[in-house]
C-alpha cells in the first residue's frame, strides 16, 4: 500500500525534520539515517497484516534500525522530545501523503497498526538513545577527570619535592617560594574546575553593578601585564577608563582575565592589541593576538571545556580558560567569539549588554548543537 | 655524575638541580627542546632526565633526535601521562618516571643508570 510512495513519504519527513533542525548544518545522511529501511519494514509490516510480538526476526530487524536511529540521534545533538518528534512527523507525513498523493484515505484500523509500529519505533529508539546518551556522559566524565588529574601532577610535583627540600633544608627560601607557587597553581586548577561547574550547572552569581572600563580593565589585565612583560611582548590597551556600564564585576573580571591571559600565553613575539566599542547598547571588547594561524575549526573548539587543541601542545592550562569565558558572557546575556586571521593571529571579541538587567542560568553544554535552538 | 636536565619548567628545573646537587652530581638544565643535542655533545651527560612536554620540540622528537644522531647516553623520560610510559621505551628512552615523583623516586630512577653509564665508559670509574 505504501511502497509506491515511500521516496515522497521519505523526501516529506526529510524537509519537514531538516526545517525542525533551522539553519544548522547537518550531514544529510546521518540525519535520514534508516527512514528508508524503516519504511520497508512498515510495508511489510502492514501487508502481512501483523502483530508486533509475532513477528519474530522481522521485528529483531526493525527494532534493530529503530535503537540505531536513536543512537544516530545523541550523535546529532538531538534530545529525547525531538526523537519522539521526528516519529510524530513520520507518522503525520505517511497518513497524509498517502492521502494527498495516493487519494488513499486510511481505516481506523491501518491508522492504528501505523500507530503501534511507531510506538513500538520509538520505545526502541529512545531506550537506545538514553543508554547510549549516558555512556557518552560517563565517557566524557571520565575523561574530564583524567584531564584535571593530569594537570595536577605537575604542580603537585613541584610541591611534593619543594617540601622534601625545606625539611632537609629549613629556610630554604627558593623552595618555599616553589611551594607558595605550586599551591596557588593547584588552587587556581580546583578553583576554575568549580567555576566552569558552577557556571555549567546554572548556579551564577550575578549581581549587576555600576562600574567603569578603567576599574575592570585594570584588574582584569594585570597578570597577562606581568607574563607579557616576562615574554618580551607589548600588550597594548586602547579604551576611554571613565565610560560607565553595569555588569557583574566578577563575573566579566573573569571573562576578560581568560581571553587576555589566553592572548598573551599564546603570543610568542610582537604585541598584543586590546580595544573597546564602547556603545550605547553594547560594549564589546577586541583582542587580537599574534598566536600562529590557527583555523576557524579549530578556533570554535577553544571554547569547549577541557578542549585541547593543537597550538597548546606544551603550554600549561585547564583547558578551561575559554570556556569559562563564554559561560560568563553567556550568564550575563553576552557571547565571546572568535576568528582567524592567518599568519596574523586571531582576533578574539566579547560583546555584553552595557547594562546588564538579570542574569540568565547558563545553558547546559552542546545547548547551542541541538536542533531548533539559534 | 653528570646529568643533564630537560623541562620547559624553570621551578621543576631548580628542584632537580638541588636534589641532584646535595648527592654530589653535576647538573646542567635546558627549558629548551632545540638545546638538548648540542648539550649532549658539549656537556657529555652520564643520564638525561627529558620532559615529554616540552614547548619548542616536543620530547619524543628530541628522543628521537639523540637516537637518530646515535646518541648512546641513557635517556629517562619523565611525563604526568602514563601513557608515554611505553611511546617514550618504544622511541629508546631507558626508563620512565611519572609525576608527581619525590627527590628518591628521582634519584632511584638516575643513579643506577648514570652510573651504569659511568662505569662502561673507558677510564671514567
Amino acid at each position: 500500500m505504501i511502497r509506491g510512495f515511500m521516496h515522497e513519504i521519505e523526501q516529506r519527513w526529510l524537509d519537514q525534520v531538516k526545517a525542525d533542525v533551522g539553519g544548522r548544518e547537518v550531514d544529510l545522511t546521518a540525519l535520514r539515517d534508516g527512514i528508508a529501511d524503516y519504511l520497508v519494514h512498515l510495508a511489510d509490516y502492514l501487508e502481512r497484516g501483523g502483530e508486533l510480538e509475532d513477528d519474530g526476526d522481522e521485528h529483531e530487524a526493525w527494532t534493530k534500525t529503530a535503537r540505531e536511529h536513536g543512537i544516530t540521534r545523541v550523535r546529532l545533538g538531538f534530545d529525547i522530545a525531538q526523537l519522539i518528534h521526528e516519529f510524530d512527523v513520520l507518522r503525520r507525513v505517511l497518513i497524509d501523503t498517502m492521502r494527498s498523493k495516493g487519494g488513499i484515505e486510511l481505516e481506523l484500523e491501518q491508522v492504528a497498526r501505523i500507530s503501534d509500529f511507531i510506538g513500538d519505533a520509538i520505545a526502541q529508539a529512545v531506550r537506545a538513545y538514553v543508554a547510549s546518551r549516558d555512556y557518552e556522559s560517563r565517557r566524557v566524565e571520565a575523561e574530564h577527570i583524567g584531564f584535571v588529574t593530569h594537570e595536577l601532577r605537575n604542580p603537585l610535583t613541584n610541591a611534593t619535592m619543594a617540601a622534601r627540600r625545606l625539611r632537609k633544608h629549613p629556610g630554604d627560601v627558593r623552595a618555599l617560594e616553589i611551594l607558595d607557587r605550586s599551591h596557588a597553581r593547584l588552587r587556581e586548577l580546583m578553583d576554575r574546575v568549580l567555576i566552569h561547574e558552577s557556571l555549567r550547572a546554572g548556579h551564577v552569581e550575578c549581581q549587576p553593578e555600576e562600574t567603569t572600563l578603567g576599574q575592570l580593565l585594570e584588574q582584569a589585565s594585570a597578570a597577562a601585564h606581568e607574563v607579557a612583560k616576562q615574554k618580551g611582548l607589548t600588550l597594548e590597551l586602547r579604551y576611554h577608563p571613565d565610560y560607565k556600564l553595569m555588569v557583574d564585576i566578577n563575573l566579566t573580571n573573569s571573562i576578560l582575565q581568560n581571553i587576555l591571559d589566553n592572548a598573551v600565553k599564546y603570543t610568542d613575539t610582537g604585541t598584543v592589541f586590546v580595544s573597546v566599542d564602547e556603545g550605547e547598547e553594547n560594549v564589546v571588547f577586541h583582542v587580537y593576538d599574534n598566536c600562529p594561524g590557527v583555523t576557524d575549526e579549530e578556533l570554535s573548539a577553544v571554547f569547549v571545556a577541557f578542549h585541547r587543541g593543537p597550538q597548546q601542545h606544551g603550554k600549561e592550562g585547564t583547558g578551561l580558560g575559554l570556556a569559562i569565558a563564554s559561560s560568563a558572557a553567556q550568564a550575563q546575556g553576552g557571547s565571546v567569539a572568535a576568528k582567524s586571521m592567518g599568519k596574523r593571529g586571531c582576533h578574539f571579541w566579547v560583546t555584553l549588554p552595557r547594562r546588564v538587567e538579570r542574569c540568565v542560568a547558563s545553558p547546559p553544554e552542546n545547548e547551542d548543537a541541538r536542533p531548533g535552538s539559534q | 655524575m653528570r646529568v643533564l636536565v630537560v623541562n620547559d619548567e624553570p621551578d621543576l628545573l631548580e628542584l632537580c638541580k638541588f636534589v641532584l646537587e646535595d648527592e654530589g652530581h653535576t647538573v646542567e638544565v635546558t627549558t629548551s627542546g632545540h638545546d638538548v643535542i648540542a648539550l649532549v655533545h658539549r656537556f657529555k651527560p652520564d643520564v638525561v632526565l627529558l620532559d615529554w612536554v616540552i614547548p619548542d620540540v616536543p620530547g619524543d622528537v628530541v628522543l628521537r633526535r639523540l637516537r637518530a644522531n646515535g646518541a648512546v647516553v641513557p635517556i629517562v623520560m619523565m611525563s604526568a601521562s602514563h601513557r608515554a610510559d611505553e611511546a617514550s621505551r618504544r622511541l629508546g628512552a631507558d626508563a620512565f618516571l611519572p609525576k608527581p615523583f619525590t627527590d628518591e623516586e628521582l634519584l632511584n630512577t638516575l643513579t643506577p643508570l648514570g652510573r651504569a653509564a659511568r662505569e662502561a665508559r673507558p677510564g671514567e670509574r
